[in-house]
């Protein structure tokens, strides 16, 4: 919102700076939204809540409470108008719901022309191109009182009516600025006569536009759904002034203050009778009533507020005070605060106008609370370190990727771009990638790692797992492991790593990746440190393999039997010519183990059935 | 024959006695015993030979072959003293060697996280698949409010699946699954409907925090965010205190730290401004203690969040977000 310092002085009066104003409107919620200039404006953020910021008056009110100075309010022609003859009136009818009011007013026997100069400068201050002093009163008081009107030629209606309701499919409307839109039945429109002549509370339409020749006008104000307006202006694409105000939440009740003072500035600048015309407002709104426990400001706060202050701060901010009891006060809400909710809104207002800069800082002082920090979460955070421990970078790369069209892939209903509308459903891609980064800026070979999130749709559940992948082979995993205190795992034909038969995760030729939380369930704390020596005894057999027979084959041929080793290990293997593979294995007994000769014999025995190995030695 | 013996015998000796390292040594001993080196090549040339040449120059060039070999293996010895030598040398600045690092967003939240447990926090963590419910609803965003637009997000299944717009969510979520007191930081991933550009990506990181006990006031959010940013940027930081508008929380706060460029006169920067905004806050929404079944008049909290990736990047110089998180950095 621009606040022109030549229209703020209209309603405040005051010796500061607009650099000192610009900060004071910061610590109320409006920050400047781009840095100060020469040109004596203040370009201030939008709020999405307060409806009443973006009007002069809404800054004006919340800046005078907050310097304690008077705020000064144009009147308005309060006086009632001439009531219209049967056959000048304009018959409104309304066929939605989205519609909560809409008054409408005639002023007849004006005369179009340009605006006073000093409205010209306020809207040129504020951005906006003078056109005529009727078009000009209307964009100035919306922008004064923050509600969109609208002035239409009476002369071109094209029946004796406006109607508001859904647009049909192939209707069409352009628009004052002459842009030809295609309506849909998603849009709200006036029409007249049956023709489209405005978008509701989006844009009005050229066909009925004021000009010179103007001579008799409609004035309307309305109040609608802004979730409705919200939705046409985004399909239409169409962003303007009275969109911005029409989409938030607005009070029908500003439409009277509103329409006054049109009326007051259109009678003054450009003469003509003012007629009353229909009023559409079939609910009116029941003024809200708040309670403020003084308590309640205080503990929010930390602050010893005392009730006067709160009352004061209240009042300024136009709150009417209904009812004061013990520590209490109930006041009714102001029309234009569509924002207040609960009490605690009235607290922040006190405390807002009473600057947060005098808030007293606190420390924390009760109890610490017990922790609840996941265990998931420490574990990752440890594996990180070991695996930086191996020389290894961390990398985190986006969740976001490009659908494969696997069923099993979760996908986004709504991405802007094809590359990035699925999630992704395993960690290799993206490490690949910084595989490559690396490689073109010649880093040399480091193994890189991801911890995070992968994710799977399975019969309509959203399943998130948790993996942590390495860009490294076998020993990186065994270092990883023994470093967690597993020592045995193993892994099957499908390359899935097993720990106690339960599965935590998977290699390939490149890569390895873990199931954190399964991971977590095996790890034990304290271990590695040796500090009593146990020795033991191994046997090393060479093993003359066929070439199809792996490792792991040898594994499970072997983990039914009843033997007494403790371990096995792959310590070299060679291809041999006539398609055999040569494992040398190591085999390990405890130190006062006595089955040592039978248990060679029940392995070699059990391989040459079960594989057909040979043993060499 | 003889001429080109000399020759080549000379030319070794010339090379030889020009190499100054182990790798010169190993290209010398190609160009002369690889598969297609000089020595090689001569001795492959005997074929063509007359017999009776064949018996005088092979046994020459063999003695040839096995001297060279000998000097080179000489020479590979003389290097490695003359090395020797060069680690005596103390002024000669080493090579860094290659170590394990961690991400620049995971030190940023490590050093995060470090403040926060030792004010006795917890660290939270919760789905990135989120319902409409704790992603809005629970945090006083009705259907409707302008915040929930649907083009803003990223969904899944319209309209109540999404990926979680912030980490707000993970707050709902732990106050709605604990009782209090509880002091909670959350870091961690969020995911918006934006277009892809140096400081917009779909895929970012937040930091969360909150507190929930009897008697929290905006005292103690003033004083836990004044420790928090003079922890992370020292003591002479200089922060400002606003009126913010924030939908879950009643009074709103925003914070902004005086720019640590310009002193606060106004640069490039901060925009003219002479602050930069770092975080959003405030006293958690009476609806959303009620909506997660906490009774509001027995207890009150705060709740601060902010992005982590500015941070992240103001930090380790890093100009664009797609590389952050688009495997496109490398770690010296």
């Amino acid at each position: 919102m621009k606040i022109p310092l030549i229209w703020l002085k209209d309603y405040i009066q005051t010796d500061k700076s607009i650099k000192e104003l610009a900060a004071d409107f910061t610590q109320l919620g409006l920050m400047l939204d781009k840095p100060l200039d020469d040109t004596n404006v203040m370009d201030l953020e939008q709020r999405l809540n307060r409806s009443d910021l973006l009007s002069m008056i809404g800054c004006a009110r919340d800046l005078a409470a907050f310097e304690g100075i008077k705020l000064n309010l144009p009147k308005g022609y309060t006086k009632p108008g001439h009531p219209p003859s049967t056959i000048d009136q304009i018959q409104i009818n309304i066929q939605t719901p989205v519609v909560r009011r809409f008054q409408t007013r005639l002023i007849k026997g004006i005369k179009v022309g340009p605006s006073p100069k000093w409205i010209v400068d306020r809207l040129t201050g504020y951005g906006m191109d003078s056109i005529n002093n009727i078009v000009d009163i209307t964009n100035f008081c919306m922008i004064e009182y923050g509600q969109p009107m609208h002035a239409q030629d009476i002369a071109k209606l094209p029946g004796h009516d406006i109607t508001i309701r859904k647009a049909k499919t192939g209707e069409r409307l352009t628009t004052l600025l002459g842009t030809e839109i295609k309506l849909t039945q998603d849009t709200h429109i006036l029409t007249s006569g049956g023709e489209p002549i405005v978008i509701l509370g989006v844009v009005g339409g050229k066909q009925t536009g004021v000009s010179d020749s103007t001579k008799d006008i409609i004035l309307d104000a309305g109040n609608y759904d802004s979730r409705v307006i919200r939705r046409s202006s985004r399909q239409l694409k169409i962003m303007n002034e009275t969109v911005s105000r029409d989409d938030k939440f607005l009070d029908p009740r500003l439409i009277d203050h509103a329409l006054a003072r049109a009326t007051e500035l259109i009678l003054e600048i450009a003469g003509g009778t003012y007629y009353e015309n229909d009023d559409y407002y079939p609910s009116p709104v029941v003024p809200q009533t708040m309670t403020l426990r003084l308590s309640r400001l205080q503990l929010l706060s930390g602050m010893d507020i005392t009730m006067t202050t709160a009352k004061k701060i209240l009042k300024s901010l136009e709150y009417v005070i209904v009812e004061e009891g013990e520590g209490t006060i109930t006041v009714e809400v102001p029309y234009f605060r569509t924002d207040i909710e609960v009490e605690d809104d009235l607290v922040s207002d006190i405390l807002r106008i009473n600057n947060y800069l005098n808030i007293p800082l606190q420390a924390l002082s009760t109890p610490v609370p017990t922790d609840i920090t996941s265990a998931i979460y420490k574990f990752e955070d440890r594996l990180r370190d070991l695996m930086v421990a191996q020389g290894a970078h961390e990398h985190i790369t986006s969740s976001l990727t490009a659908g494969s069209g696997a069923s099993d892939q979760v996908i986004l209903v709504n991405a802007l771009t094809s590359d990035q509308n699925a999630l992704r459903t395993n960690l290799v891609p993206g490490l690949t990638h910084v595989l490559s980064t690396y490689k073109k800026h010649k880093i040399k070979t480091i193994p890189v790692f991801e911890i995070g999130k992968v994710f799977r749709v399975s019969d309509n559940n959203y399943l998130e797992g948790r993996l942590l992948t390495v860009t490294s082979g076998a020993d990186s995993l065994a270092t990883l492991l023994t470093s967690l205190g597993i020592t045995g795992y193993h892994i099957n034909q499908k390359h899935e790593i097993l720990i106690a038969n339960s599965l935590v995760g998977t290699v390939s030729s490149d890569t390895y990746t873990l199931v954190t939380d399964s991971l977590m369930t095996h790890v034990k704390n304290y271990s590695g440190i040796i500090s009593e020596f146990d020795h033991s005894t191994s046997l090393d057999l060479s093993l003359l393999c066929p070439i199809k027979v792996t490792y792991g084959d040898i594994v499970d041929s072997l983990s039914s039997l009843k033997g007494d080793w403790i371990g096995i290990s792959c310590k070299e293997v060679t291809k041999l010519e006539n398609q055999i593979n040569n494992y040398l294995l190591t085999f390990t007994w405890t130190n006062d183990s006595k089955s040592v000769d039978s248990d060679k014999t029940l392995i070699l025995k059990t391989l040459k059935d079960k594989l057909d190995i040979d043993s060499k030695s | 024959m003889e001429n080109e013996i000399n020759k080549l015998k000379s030319q070794f000796a010339a090379d030889l006695d020009a190499v100054n390292s182990q790798s010169e040594l190993d290209l010398l001993y190609i160009k002369y015993l690889g598969k297609k080196g000089s020595t090689i090549e001569i001795m492959k040339s005997l074929q063509g030979l007359t017999l009776q040449d064949k018996k005088i120059y092979g046994p020459i060039l063999n003695d040839l072959k096995k001297s060279q070999e000998a000097q080179i293996k000489e020479k590979s010895i003389y290097l490695r003293s003359t090395i020797y030598d060069l680690q005596s040398d103390l002024t000669i600045p080493g090579h860094p060697q290659p170590i394990g690092r961690l991400h620049p967003t995971t030190t940023i939240i490590r050093e995060m996280n470090e403040f926060f447990i030792r004010q006795g926090f917890s660290i939270g963590e919760g789905p990135e698949i989120e319902d409409v419910e704790y992603n809005f609803r629970r945090l006083n965003l009705p259907d409707g409010h302008p915040a929930t637009d649907l083009q803003d997000s990223l969904f899944i299944e319209e309209p109540n699946l999404l990926l979680r717009t912030h980490t707000s969510s993970v707050e709902t979520r732990m106050l709605s699954n604990n009782k209090p007191p509880m002091r909670v930081v959350v870091p961690g991933k969020c995911y918006r409907n934006e277009t892809l550009s140096i400081t917009n990506s779909a895929f970012f990181y937040q930091y969360q925090g909150f507190v929930v006990d009897k008697g929290i006031t905006m005292g103690h959010l003033k004083d836990t965010l004044t420790k928090f940013h003079q922890f992370l940027f020292g003591d002479d930081v200089v922060l400002r205190f606003r009126y913010k508008y924030y939908p879950e929380v009643s009074p709103g706060m925003g914070v902004d730290m005086q720019c640590r460029f310009c002193g606060g006169s106004g640069c490039k920067i901060c925009k003219g401004r002479g602050f930069i905004e770092v975080l959003g806050s405030g006293m958690i929404h009476y609806n959303t203690l009620l909506a997660c079944d906490i009774d509001p008049e027995v207890y009150s909290g705060f709740a601060f969040g902010m992005g982590l990736d500015r941070l992240v990047m103001s930090k380790y110089s890093i100009a664009d977000i797609r590389k952050l998180y688009g495997g496109e950095i490398v770690y010296k």
